[in-house]
Formats: C-alpha cells, structure tokens, sequence
C-alpha cells in the first residue's frame, strides 16, 4: 500500500478538494449491488478438487482464475460461492485426503497469461468453506499446487511462483508442520526460480516439484532457462535432489506432473524444453524415458500445465491442453477427446481436471469457458451453465427501455444483454456479438442494430444486430505510418460530442466518423515508441507465444471531454499521458506533471471530467512491473498539476475512475481488488462490498437516464446498484445525522410481463430490480429500539401502506410495491388471483419514516413505465375499473363477514335458548349459512374443485383486471355489470336476513331476556380491516379520477 | 407501571462494553430483556401483527403457552392457517387449496416449530434444553460491533445470533437446518425491541430462506403484544378432531 504524498499549495488544496465526507464501507449499508450474470459463457476455471463418497453426490471445489471459489454439494447441479470476501484469482484448491471438510486454497492463478491477477497466500477452512483463515504466504503471488500430508493433518506443502513481474517473493516449495501457524522454504532455487506444480504419491512418502524460471514484462514473456528443473525429496521435503536422467539437457521451461495413484512409482511429467514432450519414469524419478510430442502435448506450456493420471489405470493419462487429449499406452501415444483443429464441441484451453477416485468414468473439466462434466471418461460433456464467473474487460450501456449491458470478456468474446427481464435474466437473454477475446463494445448511438466490437490486438469489427454479419473495420497504416501497434486490449471511445465519431487507438489515435468506413489518424505517435518495448515477436522463451498479448508502446485509453470536443486525453501503455486542446492539432505529454509517479508507469484509464472541461481523473497501473500500489490523480487545469487521491484505504491496482455526472464529489474506482466510492472528490474512500465480492472491477458505467452504477468484473460478471441517487446526496450532514431520507429516482411502475417458465435448479437466473418504488434512508447506527416503519400516504391523508424498515447502520432501502392492501374476501375453499391490491395511480405519495419517536417525512414520485402503450385514459379505465372491482369484493365480505358473526351468535345462543327459541335461531342460522354458500366456494377438495360462486367471479374478474394495465375489454366491463347484478341482489336477501329477520330474532331473544344480536356497522368494518372504499364517497382522493363524465362514456361506448 | 424499566435496563447494559464470557454476555442480555425472573415470570404471550412477503400482506396472531406451546395463525383471503405445538405434537391447517382439517406435521416442520415454542428464546436455561452456547468472539457485522453467540442444538443445527456489544441485543441470525438431510441456510434480521409488561420483546423481524439472488424473504412486525393475559389455555395448542376443523372462519 502507498502512502500518498501531497506536495501541493494550499490555495489549490482549498480551490479543488470539496468539504470532507467521513465514509466507510458500513456507510453504504443496504445498498446492495446486483450480479446479474451472465454465466452462459462462465469464465476461466484454474483449480478443481473434489469429494467422493459411495452412495453420495460428489462435493466439488471449483477455483476460478479470478472469481474465487464456489462449492457444489450435489454432484455440480447447484454451486454456491465461499470465498467472496478474499481475493478471488485461485490457484490451488486441495482437500485434506484425512477430513475432507479441511480446504487449503492457494490464491494466485498459475496459468500466468499477460491478464492473470494476483494471490495473496494460503487460506484454510476446517468446516468446508463456510470461513477461513489466511494463513500467511502473502507474498507467494501465484501458487500451482498444494499437497496435504495424508498421514498428518497438519503437514502441508506449498508450490509457491513468488513474483511474476519482478524477482522475489516466497518462491519454490513451502512446508508446514503445523498447521500453516509456520512456513519453511524447503526447496528454493533463487529468486528468478518459481515452482510450477507439487506431487505427492498417496502414501505420502515422495515429493515431485518441478521449478520454472518465469518472468513477465509489459512486451515480453520469458518461460525457461538453465535453474529450470524437476526436484525429488524422499524425506518429508527437508531435503530435495534434481532428477535428471532421461530428461532433456539443457534449458527446461514450465514441468507439469502426475503420479499414478494406482501404481505410485509410475511418475508422468511434460517439461517444457527446445522439444517440448511428455516424459515418464517407472522408478519413482531415478530414470525417465521421453514419450509423446503431440502438438497438444507441446502447446503453451506456462498455460497448460495440467496432467492427471486416472486413479485406478496406471496407463490411461489425459492431458489438458488447448483441448484435452488421452493415452491409453502410459503416455506412447495421446488421441483427441474432442476431434481435432478449433471445431471442438466444448471451449478450448483446458486447465483443470479432476477424476472421481470412485468412479474414473466421471471427470470435472475446468477450461477458459468454465466447467464440463463427463460421465463416460471423456466422451461427451455437459457444460455447467450456472457459473457466474465471466471476466469482462470493459461495459458499455445503451438507452433502451430495459437497457442492455454490452462488454468483452476474455476468450469468450463480445456478449450483450439486459439489465432485467421479465421473471429474471437468464442465460437465453444474453447475445454473443463477437469471437475471441472480446473487449471494448458499443452499440451506435445513432443506429441501435449497429454494434463494434473487436478481438485481440486490435481487430475492429462492425457487427448487424439482426443478422449477425460482421464487417472488418480496422484502421490501416496511412502513408509513412508504418506498421500499427494495437494493444491486446485496444481502446474504442465513441465521441461524447458528435454522435456518431469513434475513436480508435494504436500508437496513434485514429477517427471515423461513418462507422468505420474510412479513419484519419489525428496525432503522431504517442507512445515513447522504445525499441526496447517491442520485443513481443520474439516472446515466450523456451516456447514463442506471440498472441498479440505482449503488444506494447501502445495507445491503452481515450477520453473525449464531453464539453468540449477538441480537448481529448490518451493514456499510453509504456506511460505517456498526452492532451490535444485543439481536436489533434497539437498534442502535449503531461505525465511529467503527476508526482510521485514512476515513470513509464501504465495508464489504466483517463476520464475526462463531464463538470469542468479542465479537469481531468487518471489512473496508472505498474503492477507489469511489479508495482501492485494504486495510483490515482486528478487534475483541474489541463494537466499542468496533479493532485494524487490515494489513501490507505485503497487496495490493488487501479483499472478505472469515473466521476458522477450529477455530483461531481461522487467518484466510483475500480481496483484488482474491488469498487471504492468517494463522496469528496477523493479525499476519503471507502471500499463498496454489499452484494459485490472482493473481486477485480475492470470497468464502470453510469446509465444516464436510469442512474444506475453498472459495475463490469473480471471474474464475476456485471452488478449493478439501481439507483445512485441516494449516494448523489449524502453530505456530512448526513453522516452526523442520527436518521436522515434521501431522495431516490422516480419509480416506473413497469408493465407486467411474465409468461410461464419452469427452470430447475441448475438454471442460471439474476434478479431483476425491485419493482417497486424505495425509499431510503440513512441511520448511524443500527436501530434497535421502538418502531422503525414506513408509511405511504396518499394525499387526502389516507394511509396506503406500512412497511417494515431496514435497521442496519447505513443506507437501508425499503420498497414499496405502489399498490394499495389487497381486497378482504370472504372465507371461501378457493384461492383466486387476489393476492395483490390494485395498483395506486401514478404521482407523488407522502413518505414518513418513523424511528421511534422520530419522524421524518419526504415524498416519492411514480411515473408511468415509459414504454406504455396504453394512454392515461386507458390506464385510468382499468384503475378504475380495478378499484370498482376491489370495493365490490370488500362489500361482499362486509356483508359475509356479519353473516358469519350473526349466524355464530345465533348458534351461541341457540344453546342456552328454549327449545322452541332455539329451534328458531338454529334455522336462522341455518338460512344464513346457505346464504353464504351460495355466495363462495365452500367444496372441500384437493386444490381443483371447479367451484365458482360470487367471490370466486369477482375474484377471478379483478385479478384479469389488475394483471393488465390498458383498457380493459368490452367483456370485462359486462362482466363487471353482470357481477354487480349479483351483488345487488345478494344484497338484497343479506338486507333482508340482517335487517327484519334479525329484528324479528332479536325481538324474540329480547323476550327470552338474551342480549341482542348485533352487526357491524361497514364503518366499523373499513377500520377493522383497514380498508376504504375506493369509489364511494370516502375514497375522496380517488373519486377525483373516478368515472370522470369522458370515462362513464368511454365504459358504455367503446 | 414499568415505563422506566427499558431505560433503566439500556443504562445499566450501556458503558459496559468491556470484553465479556458467555456468562457476562448472557447476563446482559438477560438485564436488557427485563431480567431474567421477569421472562421467566411470562407464562402466556399473544402477539399480533402483520406479514410481509413482496407485494402481498396477511395478518397474523402467535401465542404461547409455557412450557413449550405455541399456536400461529394467519389469514389469506379470508381463510386461517393455523400451525401450532402443544409440546408433543406439531399441526396445521392450510385450508388454501380446499383441504380444511388438521394435519400432523412432519419431522422438519415440527422441528421448526419446535423452536418457535422457545418462548424465551434458545439462549435463556440453554443448558436444561440440551443445546450448546458457544461465544465465537466480538466481530463487525453490518458494520455493528457484535458478540458471536454459537448455538447448537440437539440434533445439531446451529444457529450463530449476533447481539450488539452495547446492550447484548440478538439483532442478526444466521444458521443452517437440516431438511430432508440437506442443509438449507437462512438469515434473521431482528429488531424493533420494546417494552411488553416487565419485558422487552422484538416487535421486527425479517428473514431470508436459502441463498442466492431470488432466496425468498418475509418481514414479520408485530403490532400489538400482550402477556399473561389469562384467555390463553392448553386447548388452543391441542390437536382438533379432524371435523372440528371445518369451520375455520369461526376463528374469525
């Protein structure tokens, strides 16, 4: 962590920080961040372990590259995560073969591809995931593998990579005695020297280490040299020895190993060398013998570094790889599981195999696209599709209504889909809109079927929504301009100002401005252009690897200002922060100007400020370099001073900064190691983790209309907080108050959609946003005491609705469904569609929020969904037509109701009365009740009687009525009369039963000296049950809308 | 009259956040509750209120009877569920879908049930009920500094309740239960503490089933409570003949 250094004068501390916001990650309380996947492409899966017991469902531990990891307890049908709040890249993930409820994970991928995040050390959990311990190892990074002592709990070894990106760190292997309480590095070459993978034969009695000289740079990627080796140790790790008969001379790369559980001294390893191949000993290491070369067994050792050997046959090896091969012979010869070339059935780049130890039929694959099953060894594969572990590289949001989310991801290509969906968003909600690893992508602002996208190194397309057709758009070198450098990750910006340009960048910056049909480069280059910074031809070491990954002395981000056109930032990679003011003309490097800065640091992202046209936010990024400290600036005067935000609070590398469009004190940044909010432009923060794992944030956006923080992960999808608007307005004032309300955005009271849909428990579905109307409110502490509620008032002053409150410290948003308390029924043998009230017409509803004795009061405003395609007069018909329905529904159970309570009293006093007076009140009683029978449904029966009296007609009639909210049809509105009829008439014969006949009874008891009979007033009623008429003269705030003379004519007429 | 009795019971728990043992913290929790002769002196309890559950809304009325007897009741369009224990036999009555007598519970049910009998909750005389207590530690919880209280049960379903280093209120849940041999986990949100006679009793609590984004929650407010009122009698927890059931909206 890095402490900032501010150097800068007063005037210019006082001129640019606002007035200190105090926060901290409580401060956001419920305000919680919604993963709406996707997981129908899942991610990279790096580490897998499992449990086997005779008779169960496997437990099964997936590791992700940088989603943590998640356990599934039923055999993979449903997978839960247990590792969100540490860092989520894993390396190792290894049960103790003695109690498998002990988990050791390594954290730190091992496959160390140019995108690999980093570890910070070992953690255990001794009951299965539900916590853990970090057990130190910070410093390790990276870590292949784990081994527990079968014999002792308590020993346990360590593959340790230590540093990629610099020498050091805790490299080769690390033995505990105890537990993890105390490390030794019992096998360590020097500090250029990694472990690559740790085996130990199931008696425990040898160690397998294979060492690796690795090291990343920004443009160059080194696998192998002369410390390369593979280490044996036949004393519990105390002492190791090289093995080297049989195995290649000279420079070794990345070893790769698996002892055959079924005959331990039979040890297989690839050792990446000139002529990369598999080797296996039947000595337990003295000698090895050089087997199969195949290409799958040759390819990208540092990515594929996989290898197990079936647990019952000592022959039968599976190597994963770009696609996952088998032998059959003890590694002779390997064949394809999947067929061969690209046309494979599941996602290549396999890195992850675990073999049920009962079962060898039954394989859990991890690749780049997630996990497959196998049941039959390999022969066909199910995809688990509930995986939420996607890797995004940037997002971008469109303004349909719902909006969708459009991003990259790596390997896994260009996807969009929506920020809800009706019954949640699923899997067959998202669209892939690209190939390879996908990055930046954007729909068109001016033509909604055109999206770019683009792959790795910069290979632009231009995609039709509709038919999928892609055109290839990428700028060509123009005269002079030699060849152009992409990064792997290169920047699209679409011009805030003029819809329609875009942005592209190599070393220099091009511009379109009709879709990518022609460009003009608008700057020289500027990169630093160092020889020494383009050496990625030539990357790899022992094996080149030159996939567009190492380019480098490239154009990284671009920020238009969105107010003014001609002043445009680029951020290069190799560290140059260069401005034009006059759209290109002239361009100036200002990266000398940022202090306490290492030079030639990345720059991760530039912002332009959306307030000030001067001010700009940056972030810089040296992790390539072995610098994991985050570094943050910001600048107000065209870059010529900078002053840093860091604090102790961040963590991680920075990917992105993005200052509010509304409160230009609200900044959102993005780390390897999660969001940070700052409510006073910087100078505080606090990490945001409700809802949101510790997890990278490569990339946010803020939707314009919506005012929703869409949050894009590498490792866990897209979240997104509905609705900034309450953090827009905390102040200090705020945070000193004990309970304070906070305005939030109006809700849209959306359109009903829901179809029938049956899932199953592996079905991958996101929530969708409350649909509802929130209200949100801040407590300093948690409430403990007296009431906390909500109350919605309309604006007669009638009370609507009561809400339990949120009582957590913090924001605590509380939803209100818009709608009034669903009608009494009579008490019936039938449920109808009743369950709801009907909703409350659109506009602003009185809030009191009461904490105890506090009360405070605001208002929320309700708007019509803006896609309706009913008119305010439709919609008012069937509100009214809903209302009228709801008051006949309460007028049958107020007369029900006193049916019942006449027709008990009459049966009381039945037992006590003569037997001529009792003989009376029991067939009053009686007549009573077959009134109220024929009114409801009174048939016993499982669930499907079929029966229909009044309630169930009225019922039925209003829950059609509600469930749309246009015009209702012409048979509704007849229903409706007819319906009334009935009402009226059944009226008739309880005025009938409940006014002379009573009278008649009551005049008898009167005589028999018992007391009278009586029967609730509907007053008495309504305030018993909490119910008002809607359409009577009681309902005041609503009979203003009520039947209006246009809409009587409407109801008769149409 | 008690009115003092909350404030009197918060200034006696507050100042007093000095690392505490179980003992201490339950003895505290006791204090702040009313005392434990005064919990322990409530024989019989009727809380009524309202449930919440999305967009829709039931009344609902809970009552006990010491030792272990409780009877729930609530109203969907018109008509009363009823689930309730009588210390040996859990029932219910889900007239919802035309079936109107009274059903014995299953094993899970009735475990569940069970533990809604516990009128003074698992941690008072946690011994004599065979479950195991354990304090875990002080952690950060919803950003409230909180006493981890373990409880175990019997059958071994454990419960973590997390009470407020201030005054040892339980204010946050958190367990697994066992159903049907699978775990399934919930979350309690607990609050709204107030006076009801020489006690003080949560009026708020809201819960969660399960994991994941679309895990069912349901809010629980009581608004009006009363103890030892008298009319709360054994028959009210016994199992009915199976046509007594018939006339459920008699109830009413």
């Amino acid at each position: 962590m890095r402490t900032p250094t501010i150097f800068l004068p007063l005037f210019l501390l006082a001129g640019s920080a606002g007035a200190a916001i105090e926060i901290e990650s409580s401060t956001f309380g419920g305000l919680n961040a919604r993963n709406i996947g996707p997981a129908v492409m899942s991610g990279r899966i790096s580490a897998i372990d499992g449990h086997a017991v005779e008779g169960q469902p496997n437990t099964l531990y997936i590791g992700s590259a940088s989603g943590g990891v998640w356990k599934s307890k039923d055999g993979g049908i449903v997978y839960l995560p247990i590792f969100d709040d540490h860092t989520q890249s894993i390396g190792a993930v290894k049960l103790d073969p003695s109690n498998p409820d002990t988990v050791w994970v390594g954290t730190g991928e091992s496959w160390v591809r140019n995108t690999v995040s980093v570890g910070d050390g070992v953690y255990r959990s001794d009951n299965g995931g539900d916590s853990w311990t970090h057990l130190g190892l910070e410093d390790s990074d990276h870590i292949p593998a784990i081994v527990v002592d079968p014999n002792d709990s308590q020993t346990v070894f360590v593959c340790a990579m230590g540093h990629l990106w610099a020498a050091g760190g805790q490299r080769g292997v690390f033995r505990t005695t105890d537990g993890g309480q105390n490390w030794e590095n019992v096998l360590h070459i020097d500090d250029d020297t990694s472990c690559s993978d740790l085996e130990l034969t199931p008696a425990g009695d040898v160690l397998y280490a294979g060492m690796w000289h690795v090291r990343r740079s920004p443009d160059f990627f080194v696998s192998g040299g002369p410390t390369s080796g593979l280490y044996r140790s036949t004393d519990g790790g105390t002492t190791w020895t090289e093995l080297t008969e049989g195995l290649p001379e000279g420079d070794k790369g990345r070893i790769a190993l698996s002892v055959a559980p079924s005959k331990p001294e039979w040890v297989y390893a690839t050792v990446e060398s000139e002529s990369t191949a598999l080797y296996r000993s039947e000595d337990g290491g003295d000698t090895w013998a050089r087997k199969d070369d195949s290409l799958n067994v040759q390819m990208r050792p540092f990515y594929f570094g996989e290898l197990k050997v079936d647990p019952s046959d000592h022959l039968r090896v599976y190597k994963p790889g770009f696609s996952t091969t088998v032998s059959t012979d003890g590694g002779e010869t390997f064949s394809g599981m999947f067929g061969a070339g690209f046309s494979i059935s599941v996602h290549p780049d396999h890195h992850a195999l675990w073999i049920s130890p009962l079962n060898p039929q039954h394989l859990v694959l991890g690749t780049d696209g997630g996990v497959y099953i196998s049941e039959d060894k390999g022969f066909h594969w199910r995809h688990i599709a509930n995986l939420p572990v996607s890797q995004f590289y940037h997002i971008a949001v469109d303004s349909r209504i719902p909006y969708n989310v459009y991003g990259g991801l790596q390997d896994n290509g260009s996807w969009t889909g929506p920020s809800q969906a009706p019954g949640g968003i699923q899997n067959k909600h998202w669209q892939n809109i690209g190939f390879g690893d996908g990055f930046w992508s954007f729909p068109d602002p001016n033509d909604d079927n055109t999206l770019y996208t683009e792959y790795q190194g910069g290979q632009l397309m231009r995609v039709n929504r509709t038919t999928l057709e892609i055109k290839r758009i990428q700028p060509a070198p123009e005269a002079g301009q030699g060849k152009l450098r992409f990064n792997w990750n290169t920047p699209i910006h679409l011009s805030p100002n003029r819809s329609g340009r875009i942005y592209y960048g190599s070393q220099y910056l091009h511009v379109s401005d009709d879709q990518g049909e022609s460009w003009k480069s608008i700057s020289p280059d500027l990169t630093t252009n160092d020889p020494q910074g383009q050496r990625q031809e030539d990357s790899g070491g022992l094996t080149i690897d030159n996939s567009t990954a190492e380019n480098y002395t490239t154009i990284y981000t671009i920020s238009e200002s969105p107010l003014d056109r001609k002043v445009i930032w680029v951020g290069t990679d190799d560290g140059n922060l260069q401005l034009t003011r006059n759209g290109g003309r002239d361009w100036s490097n200002v990266v000398a100007n940022v202090p306490d800065l290492p030079k030639g640091t990345w720059v991760s992202r530039v912002e332009a400020s959306p307030h000030d046209k001067a001010t700009a936010y940056v972030t810089f990024d040296g992790h390539r370099r072995g610098d994991m400290a985050t570094y943050v600036y910001k600048t107000e005067d065209f870059g010529q001073s900078w002053r840093a935000l860091m604090s102790d609070t961040l963590d991680g590398y920075a990917w992105v900064i993005r200052q509010d469009t509304v409160n230009p004190q609200l900044l959102f940044l993005g780390t390897e190691q999660g969001l940070f909010l700052s409510l006073d432009d910087g100078s505080n923060w606090a990490r945001f983790s409700e809802g949101l794992p510790k997890v990278a944030v490569h990339d946010v956006v803020i939707h314009p209309t919506e005012h929703d923080l869409v949050i894009g992960t590498h490792g866990r999808g897209v979240f997104i907080i509905d609705d900034i608007t309450p953090l827009r307005n905390i102040t200090q004032e705020t945070i000193d108050s004990k309970v304070a309300l906070l305005p939030t955005r109006p809700a849209s009271m959306q359109l009903n959609a829901q179809l029938q849909e049956f899932g199953a428990h592996d079905s991958y579905v996101a929530a969708n946003p409350p649909q509802s109307a929130t209200i949100v409110y801040y407590l300093q502490k948690r409430h403990l005491f007296g009431d906390l509620k909500v109350e919605v008032f309309g604006d007669d002053g009638r009370l609507i609705a009561t809400l339990p409150g949120g009582k957590r410290k913090g924001l605590n948003r509380v939803e209100w469904p818009m709608r009034f308390k669903a009608p009494k029924f009579p008490p019936s043998t039938s449920l109808v569609p009743g369950f709801l009230g009907p909703r409350v017409p659109e506009g602003d509803y009185r809030i009191v929020l009461t904490k105890g004795k506090e009360q405070l009061e605001s208002t929320v405003t309700l708007a019509p969904d803006p896609r309706t395609p009913h008119s305010a007069r439709d919609r008012k018909l069937q509100q009214t037509l809903a209302l009228e329905l709801y008051d006949m529904i309460n007028d049958l159970t107020y007369q029900t109701d006193n049916i019942i309570a006449v027709r008990d009293a009459a049966r009381s006093h039945a037992e006590t009365a003569s037997d001529e007076l009792a003989s009376e009140l029991k067939a009053y009683a009686d007549a009573l009740e077959a009134f109220r029978v024929s009114l409801s449904a009174s048939r016993e029966g499982a669930a499907i009687t079929g029966e229909e009296k009044l309630r169930e007609r009225l019922g039925n009639l209003y829950g059609n009525v509600t469930a749309y909210d246009g015009r209702p049809s012409r048979t509704q509105l007849q229903r409706r009369d007819t319906l009334r009829e009935e009402l009226d008439a059944a009226d008739e014969v309880a005025s009938e039963l409940l006014g002379d006949r009573l009278a008649a009874v009551n005049a008898q008891l009167a005589e028999a000296d018992l007391a009278p009979i009586e029967i609730m007033g509907r007053d008495q009623w309504n305030d018993k049950e909490g119910m008002f008429g809607m359409t009577g003269a009681v309902g005041k705030h609503f009979f203003k809308m009520v039947f209006p003379r246009y809409v009587e004519g409407a109801l008769t007429t149409f | 009259m008690k009115k003092l009795l909350l404030t009197t019971a918060l200034l006696a728990a507050a100042g007093s956040t000095f690392a505490k043992d179980l003992d201490e913290v339950l003895s505290c929790n006791y204090e702040t509750l009313g005392g434990y002769d005064n919990l322990k002196a409530v024989e019989s309890a009727r809380y009524k209120g309202t449930m919440t559950m999305g967009p829709m809304q039931a009344p609902f009325t809970i009552e006990f009877l010491r030792p272990n007897q409780v009877r729930m009741e609530f109203e969907v369009q018109g008509m009363t569920g009823i689930q309730a224990y009588d210390g040996e036999t859990g029932w219910a009555v889900m007239p919802f879908l035309g079936k109107t007598t009274a059903e014995e519970m299953a094993d899970d049910q009735l475990k569940s049930i069970q533990e809604m009998a516990e009128m003074d909750g698992p941690l008072v005389d946690w011994k004599e009920k065979g479950h195991t207590v354990e304090l875990k530690g002080v952690e950060e919880v919803e950003g409230t500094e909180a006493y981890a209280v373990e409880v175990t049960r019997a059958g071994g379903d454990a419960t973590t309740m997390y009470l407020d280093t201030e005054y040892c209120l339980p204010f946050l849940s958190k367990g697994v239960r066992e159903m049907q041999g699978n775990e399934t986990s919930f979350t309690s949100t607990i609050g709204d503490y107030k006076e009801v006679g020489d006690i003080v009793v949560a009026h708020s609590m809201i819960q969660t089933f399960g994991e994941g984004p679309t895990a069912p929650t349901q809010a629980i407010t009581i608004e009006s409570a009363e103890i030892n009122t008298g009319d709360i009698t054994a028959d009210r927890f016994a199992m009915p003949e199976a046509p007594a059931a018939a006339e459920q909206e008699a109830a009413e």
